[in-house]
């Protein structure tokens, strides 16, 4: 009565007291503690590695989290229908759990510096009288706060969806959660333990913005995955489900699985042991990433802020741009300078590469979609089915180009961009044909020479295949003219990226490259098994291809000798 | 309602627990139609390639398996298989047939069947084994069979027992009685 009268007068509940109490027992100061928390628990929303990811602005009305919740969201949805019926509850558990834990922890990784260490905290904080132990509870707490978020987006899908299966009760939706909170809490810290010990710091800021994309990855994956699934003959998921390699039942995700399919039964026969066993487990993960994490805190210098790499690599000699090979496929020095300006910038500018190669991924898709569904057969002797996926491969080479051309006048750097207007290139549509060049040789013959290897393994006939390999090159060619014609309109580099015009503008011509492409693989296919015909398709293409680069050039010549770039 | 507002941390929670109840209800919805999804469990079969087509025929004929019929590959083999299953009716003699030749392929092939198959296609992968295995004796087929495979009636019974427990764990009851039912008439 005293308390709850002393409380009031203090305006604040008895229960909050009580937290109080507690906070001080451990040695944290409440208030800070408090502020701190409410601090981070609001920053969460606006994670920087995925807001870069993701393209949130700091005025966009989703934030980062909200396209990250939803990513988490759309894959445990997407994977819970794709396995429902299909396995049996035990593949079904241990499937979720594992994908859950492995969100948990790329995002702990990805988000190390928002939601684990982040020395900019000491500029912002560091005057205030804020001790290391309160600081470091107010970081603990949060990331708790993460974990269990996550978790909850990740597997609050499977555990209802998991209840439906013919061999699971209602138990199955507890369990699960039990499950995924205890295989997260593991994971979550012993990846802590890993970067805070053993890696003495952070991790790499490549390593971040690679696993940034793990969620779109794997989103990716579970819908062309799952179309796999849908088109596979031979049944393998289910085939796999039903006979699991022997070395899964000594994984701690199998033994998750089985506590969480052993509550069919009901509460009495459930493996509670199991549970009971990972919770020690857990809590010895976490008890050294606290410790670690302690240390590391108290280490919090001034100046050391600078962990960001600052350092690029050194630049080439003057007069060797390029290399070899780049001298090799160029001819005057403007076109030098453009491939070596483009190559150095898709090594540095992670940004551009993670605007450019997911739009490679579909060529990739359906590679593994032919060879998993045995559709990517050889078109010369095959009909039907069996060959789509082959010619899939080789037109949609085209689909990438007008998306990663276009995205080349993006830069973050931008307002670098006087240097290159008042460099002394004097031709300039040599200097943007360097540019085709660039995505030509760099990034698009790589996947072309694996897809004629893919090719010429699967059809045991190299010949065919480079044949086919050649209306690939064909195809790549005739559409880089195609966009250095039409949308090539500015030097590159110069341009700030705004929100929805790394694809927008483009997509009409985006689409009547898709529609193009389409009309060739189908001319392709019906001609590919007479000979005459088939020779005639290729001639007209390598002559269309003439045709374009003829236009191309006039265009670009034209356009930078008369208006000049815009 | 403004930008700024949405922006507000309220709006955002609200925003993401629209996110959250909108996937619950999807999960539900799939919970709920479970028919659906398992309507479309069922193996696919590719018609037979034509240049197997007059192997075909004249194992029907004749009633008994060429020896070309040993030096195709498995996928064509299997593929007489799946001919069989896409019959209006059930043909008898051609399970005796590719079971005396490839036994141990076929076992593989009806436990597939079993596992991924329609409720009809498992129906009819157990009266394959009975036409193949109980109907011509397991001794008769290792008999006839001239390629070296050897295997023995407990392979099949180990895989109708495999496949009795898997029915058992997934709830498959009638599917269980079917099983059942083969295993003993194996056994006889």
């Amino acid at each position: 009565m005293r308390d709850s009268v002393a409380s009031r007068k203090a305006g604040r509940p008895p229960e909050v007291r009580l937290v109080d109490r507690m906070l001080h027992g451990l040695g944290v100061s409440a208030r800070p503690y408090r502020a701190l928390l409410q601090a981070y628990l609001i920053m969460d929303f606006r994670n920087q590695q995925y807001g870069r990811v993701t393209y949130s602005n700091p005025k966009d009305i989703f934030t980062p989290l909200f396209w990250v919740t939803g990513q988490n969201l759309l894959i445990s949805v997407f994977l819970s229908a794709l396995l429902f019926a299909r396995v049996d509850a035990f593949f079904f558990a241990l499937m979720a759990l594992g994908a859950s834990a492995l969100v948990i922890v790329t995002s702990i990784i990805v988000e190390f510096n928002e939601v684990v260490l982040d020395p900019s905290d000491l500029e912002i904080i560091g005057h205030q009288p804020v001790p290391v132990r309160t600081y470091s509870a107010a970081r603990v707490t949060n990331l708790l706060v993460y974990v269990f978020y996550i978790t909850l987006s990740t597997s609050i899908v499977p555990a209802i969806v998991g209840m439906g299966l013919r061999d699971a009760s209602w138990w199955f939706f507890p369990t699960f959660l039990l499950a995924a909170f205890a295989c997260n809490l593991f994971a979550s810290g012993a990846i802590i333990v890993l970067y805070a010990w053993m890696f003495g710091g952070r991790p790499g800021e490549s390593l971040q913005e690679i696993l940034a994309w793990t969620q779109a990855a794997l989103m990716f994956l579970t819908f062309y995955g799952g179309q796999a699934v849908l088109r596979d003959t031979n049944d393998r998921l289910e085939m796999l489900a039903y006979h699991l390699p022997e070395w899964v039942a000594y994984t701690p995700l199998a033994w998750m699985a089985d506590f969480v399919i052993s509550s069919e039964g009901g509460f009495a026969v459930t493996k509670w042991w199991i549970f009971a066993a990972s919770v020690p487990a857990a809590i010895g993960v976490w008890g050294i990433a606290l410790w670690r994490l302690s240390l590391a805190y108290s280490r919090l210098q001034p100046g050391r802020t600078a962990w960001q790499r600052t350092t690029v690599r050194p630049l080439s000699q003057p007069g060797t741009l390029g290399g070899a090979f780049a001298k090799l496929v160029t001819r005057l020095h403007e076109e030098r300078t453009a491939y070596w300006l483009c190559s150095t910038m898709l090594r540095r500018d992670q940004n551009l590469r993670m605007r450019s190669w997911p739009s490679l991924g579909i060529v990739v898709a359906f590679v593994a979609l032919g060879l998993f569904s045995d559709q990517l057969d050889d078109p010369t002797v095959t009909t039907g089915r069996a060959a789509i996926m082959s010619l899939a491969c080789i037109y949609l080479l085209s689909i990438p180009i007008p998306t990663i051309i276009h995205n080349l006048r993006f830069s973050r750097e931008h307002a670098a961009s006087w240097i290159l207007y008042a460099s002394p290139i004097e031709n300039r549509a040599a200097f943007c044909e360097g540019l085709r060049k660039a995505i030509t040789y760099r990034i698009l013959l790589p996947v072309l020479v694996v897809l004629f290897a893919v090719f010429a393994f699967r059809w045991q006939n190299p010949l065919v295949a480079l044949l086919h390999a050649f209306v690939g090159w064909l195809v790549i060619q005739g559409t880089g003219y195609g966009c250095a014609a039409a949308i090539m309109r500015k030097l590159p580099f110069t341009s700030p990226l705004g929100r929805g015009e790394s694809l927008g503008p483009i997509a009409p011509f985006a689409a009547a490259v898709s529609s193009v492409a389409g009309l060739l693989a189908t001319i392709h296919y019906y001609s590919a098994r007479i000979p005459a015909a088939f020779a005639a398709y290729i001639a007209s293409l390598f002559v269309l291809v003439l045709i374009l680069r003829w236009l191309a050039r006039r265009i670009t010549d034209r356009r930078y000798a008369v208006r000049g770039p815009a | 309602m403004k930008n700024s507002e949405i922006r507000k941390l309220k709006m955002q929670l609200v925003l993401v627990g629209g996110l959250f109840v909108f996937c619950i209800a999807t999960a539900i919805v799939i919970v709920n139609n479970r028919p659906f999804f398992e309507k479309y469990l069922l193996e696919k079969y590719k018609p037979l390639p034509t240049n197997l087509i007059p192997l075909a025929q004249k194992m029907e004929k004749t009633g008994e398996v060429p020896e070309v019929f040993g030096r195709l590959t498995e996928k064509q083999q299997g593929a007489f298989y799946e001919h069989w299953m896409t019959l209006a009716e059930v043909e008898k003699d051609t399970p005796k047939m590719l079971v005396s030749v490839a036994p141990s392929l076929h076992i593989a092939r009806v436990e597939q069947t079993l596992v991924c198959g329609s409720q009809e296609q498992r129906t009819r992968a157990l009266r394959f084994v009975e036409l193949g295995f109980v109907e011509l004796g397991f001794e008769s087929a290792l008999v006839q069979s001239g390629s070296g495979v050897s295997t023995n009636n407990s392979e099949v019974l180990s895989m109708l027992g495999r496949i009795d427990g898997w029915a058992t764990r997934r709830r498959l009851s009638s599917f269980r009685t079917e099983v059942d039912e083969t295993i003993v008439a194996l056994k006889q």
